[in-house]
Formats: C-alpha cells, structure tokens, sequence
C-alpha cells in the first residue's frame, strides 16, 4: 500500500515528530544507541541511527529478520510474532512491531537491559502508533 | 524467444521460494530498486548507448519504455502521468509465464512485477524522486497488465 499522499510540510511535521519519539526513548533508556521506524517492505519512515550506519540497509535487514521470524511463528503455530532479539559480541537488535506493516527496530549496548529496552521501545511505539494513525 | 518459458518458470519458483522463506517480496522490491537506482549509469550505458535521462521524470520513464521495447521484455507499453503516480498499460509482457503458473496454483499474479521493477528504478535514479509502492494487475486473456508506480518527491 502507498503512503497517502501528504504535503512536503506535512510529511516533514510527522518525520520530525516520529524522529522526536525515538530520541525521547534514547534518552530515557541511554543503553539504546540508535532506532529506526521500518514500513515493512523496507522504507524508512524515521531514523535516529548512528550517521556511519547505512539506514537503508539496516531497514531492509530489519524488516527481513521481522518476516522470517513472523514465517518461522507461522509455520511452527506458535502465534503472532512479539519482538525478535538478536545478540551480538557487541550489542544488541531488539526489533518490535508497532502496527500492521511497521515496526521499530533498536540497537542497544553490549550489556543492555533487555527488559528495560523492551519495556521503552514498547512505550515509544504506543507513541509511534497514535502519531501514524492521525495521518 | 526458446527458452524463456522455461527461464520464467524457474524465475517463478526462484520468487516463490524467496516468498515462502518468510522474505516479503516488496522488501525484495525496494532493495533491487534501490541497488539497481545506483547502477543506473551502467545500465543506461549498456542498453541504451548512455542516454538515458536521468534528471527528467517523464523523460526516464520513456527512455525505459523504450529500453523494454528494444530489449523485446513487452511488446507495447502506454504510460501516463498523474501525481506522484505513474500508469502503464503493458501488451505481450515476455513473463507472461510468471503471471500464468501463480493463477494456477491460486495466486494473484506475478509475485514481483519485473516491468515494474525496471519503472521504479527509472524513477528512483531520477534525482529528487523517491520510490514509494507499485500496484500491478494482470488480464491473461488479453496479454495486458496495468501497473501503477507510486513515487513521493523530496
């Protein structure tokens, strides 16, 4: 489905308000060190990552990993997907769905509490859902 | 042209199985536009001796169109221009295959339009112009699609 079809002004207000709702939750949970809000075919729709990551392609990887993980669920019936986690070495990927076809991703510190994670990217996305459901 | 049915079932079941492993096939979409937008130079030269446009909208999507027609992947395309929104009709497409083997087994259509997909890149490498969604439909009978490209401007 296309975006509807929003004046520059109007679709630089919701970015800026959307970006505003990632950097309330970075600040409040400072183990998060960047977010990206993610139709589902990839595009993005606000960023606050880090300016040395390629936010499409973290986009596009982050909705595939969202896909794949809602397929697996899927296929082994274990119910609609919640969140999917990836750990690394040197952080963390906590992905989330927002609303039908969009869904926030964030990247957290090494030793991030995940639970305090999930519990901010959760509220952000009650945030994020209300700003995308008034356009 | 031998063999493009066969190379359209395969591309068939290569898409169905990209699909079933839970990849979205407009993700997929997106990520070819985007990858295919930034070798636009290549391409242009390639298979179309360099002059393809890449800083007028309706100038690119012609020049495409005109690629698709030389290069035999359709046989007619008619293209119309509405805002942030382009319509083609395409006659005779060369995957008709494609479209074909997904109604038998109860599907839509095609699950990736590759006309679309060249139209989008056209308009992506198109300074200015972002690549928003495609809408695409198929009429076996008559060997005719409609697609519609949506695109926002920056």
């Amino acid at each position: 489905m296309p975006l509807p079809m929003l004046g520059r002004k109007t679709v630089e207000s919701v970015r800026d308000q959307l970006i505003s709702i990632l950097k309330e939750m970075e600040s409040k949970d400072p183990e998060i060190e960047g977010s990206v809000l993610i139709r589902a075919d990839g595009l993005v729709l606000a960023s606050a990552l880090p300016a040395d990551i390629d936010r499409d392609l973290v986009a596009a990887m982050s909705a595939s990993a969202l896909n794949v993980s809602t397929r697996v669920l899927e296929e082994l019936r274990r119910g609609t997907l919640e969140n999917v986690i990836i750990r690394g070495a040197m952080g963390v990927v906590m992905i989330i769905s927002v609303a039908q076809d969009i869904v926030l991703a964030a990247i957290g510190k090494k030793d991030a509490n995940l639970g305090l994670m999930l519990v901010e990217m959760r509220r952000a996305a009650e945030k994020l859902k209300n700003v995308i459901e008034k356009i | 042209m031998e063999g493009t049915k066969l190379r359209n079932i395969v591309l068939y079941y290569l898409l169905y199985a990209i699909k079933e492993l839970g990849i979205n096939l407009p993700l997929l979409f997106r990520r070819i536009t985007e990858t295919a937008a930034k070798d636009i130079e290549y391409i242009s030269k390639e298979f179309y001796g360099g002059k393809m446009s890449v800083t007028d909208l309706s100038q690119a999507a012609k020049d495409w169109c005109n690629m698709l027609k030389q290069e035999k992947l359709v046989e007619d395309i008619s293209i119309e221009f509405k805002d942030n929104e382009i319509d083609m009709g395409v006659s005779g497409c060369s995957y008709l295959d494609v479209a074909i083997k997904a109604k038998s087994r109860g599907e839509k259509g095609c699950p990736v339009c590759l006309i679309a997909l060249a139209a989008s890149v056209a308009a992506t490498a198109v300074s200015g112009i972002s690549f928003n969604a495609v809408e695409y439909s198929t009429n076996i009978d008559e060997k005719k699609c409609l697609l519609k490209i949506f695109y926002t401007k920056s």
